[in-house]
């Protein structure tokens, strides 16, 4: 047989071993990357959640909620796949950089196409960013969450 | 007056069947059967699917194509690149498809025998290694010891909402663990989800099974010892694939490892083969129907039947 036949399943085994060794040293689901690690822990990407707090200038600390053009679709999924401190910085300066308008509990960009109807446009003192995982304590009959990878905080 | 002619009767159907699906060239028809199959699962993203549904539709169509290392290393390289830059949403076995599309390519520029034994080599052993991994996986992953993988699973997947309610777990309990699910990101407060005892027997059952399951396989695949498992990979995949595909819709996993089993099965188990084709038809004809049912909420499902 020619050598590169024999190249595939060596591949598989660099790719899987790497994928290991990533898990460990950084954030990465098991899911996604290549060293089929699906369906072996609960930690998928649709398990996981992207998380930003914000503080305001009279000491509230509120949920953002993270949407456009705060981060994309596609970053928040890459992030919930591996949080890494770049990607989470990005998001917390972005939230720091908008005005954000409450919503109950949530803060939110406001949209520009909605008459916005004299409510107070904020601007955030300080902005946590952080993936967490849902995690099921089967003992404890209890779904929590649990924090993955670096939390970041920026202040303005 | 002559004798009138012996009739003569041609090949019935399923010798026509045999002999073009068991008895003909096996390379080729691991070729056509790749890229069939690859038009639908090599890939995720929609334009990319419909470029590779292109170059395999006419790889179907052309034995040119079909016998071509450059043809397949051009396919190769625009899936492995489309799995690469969506790593994110991959799925394992769009890396697989990588992998087993460049054996192809390799196998696709030899001749005679040479092609053939490039597709069993490598069939055996991307069967074998990606398994490996998976069992790997889920013992270092320490969720499938206590059961929590399955239980956490029969709570929050949808598609197995039949096989929980089966499993004594009430209605309205089902719905307030899939609330929980959402509740617990919105509120970042613990959640209080309940499952029966039955749950949790089934969970360790299934994680125990699955560990064992895998394990076997990727014993079989990647060791000639013991010999009689070696000889019997075979079966230990027929097993797997009837027993995992019944309930996890990803079918095209599945295919795939069907057509790595059909090219590594060797040429005189003609019975096995046939095994393998007929689970590559149960995986797109039967399952699909039978997961759409999984997928029926359960509440609906309860009114429909009058409970």
């Amino acid at each position: 047989m020619p050598l590169a036949a024999y190249l595939a399943p060596v591949v598989l085994v660099v790719v899987a071993i790497s994928h290991q060794v990533l898990t460990r040293v950084t954030p990465l689901t098991p899911w996604k990357g290549g060293g089929f690690g699906m369906f072996a822990r609960t930690d998928a990407s649709a398990s996981r959640v992207l998380i930003a707090l914000g503080r305001t200038a009279d000491g509230k600390r509120l949920r953002i909620e993270l949407d456009r053009p705060l981060v994309t679709p596609t970053d928040s999924r890459k992030l919930r796949a591996l949080p890494l401190r770049g990607g989470l910085e990005l998001i917390a300066r972005s939230c720091l950089h908008h005005e954000m308008v409450r919503d109950g509990n949530v803060l939110r960009v406001p949209d520009p196409r909605k008459p916005q109807q004299g409510r107070r446009l904020i601007r955030l003192v300080s902005v946590t960013v952080q993936v967490y995982a849902r995690a099921l304590d089967i003992e404890a009959q209890q779904l929590s969450l649990e924090p993955i990878g670096p939390e970041v905080t920026l202040e303005r | 007056m002559s004798e009138p002619a012996a009739e003569t009767t041609g090949p019935g159907f399923w010798e026509t069947v045999r002999a073009e699906l068991l008895d003909g060239d096996q390379v080729d028809l691991v070729l056509r059967l790749t890229a069939l199959l690859a038009m639908a699962n090599a890939v995720k993203p929609f334009a990319p699917k419909i470029v590779v549904a292109l170059m395999m539709g006419a790889t179907l169509f052309s034995r040119t194509l079909l016998r071509s290392r450059g043809w397949w290393l051009m396919v190769t390289f625009f899936v492995v690149s489309t799995t690469s830059m969506r790593w994110y949403t991959a799925d394992n076995h769009k890396w697989l498809w990588g992998y087993w599309l460049f054996a192809c390519a390799i196998a696709a520029g030899e001749r005679g025998d040479v092609a053939r034994r490039v597709l069993a080599f490598n069939g055996r052993w991307l069967m074998g290694l990606c398994m490996l991994a998976a069992t790997i996986w889920k013992i270092v992953g320490w969720q499938y010891f206590d059961g929590s993988f399955f239980v956490y699973t029969l709570h929050f997947d949808s598609r197995f909402a039949i096989v929980t309610q089966q499993l004594g777990q009430p209605g309205h309990a089902y719905q307030d663990a899939r609330q929980a699910f959402g509740r617990v990101a919105s509120s970042l407060q613990p959640q209080s989800v309940t499952h029966t005892q039955a749950m949790l027997a089934f969970a360790l059952f299934a994680c125990y099974w699955t560990i064992f399951i895998e394990a076997l396989w990727s014993l079989a695949f990647c060791s000639t010892r013991p010999r009689w498992l070696h000889d019997k990979r075979d079966l230990v995949a027929l097993v797997f694939i009837a027993t995992t595909y019944f309930l996890a819709p990803v079918h095209g996993f599945g295919s795939l490892l069907v057509v790595m089993g059909l090219a590594q099965c060797p040429v005189d188990k003609w019975r096995t083969r046939l095994g393998y084709l007929a689970a590559l038809v149960m995986l797109h004809v039967a399952y699909p129907w039978t997961q759409t049912v999984w997928r029926i909420d359960p509440g609906a499902l309860g009114n429909l039947i009058g409970e």
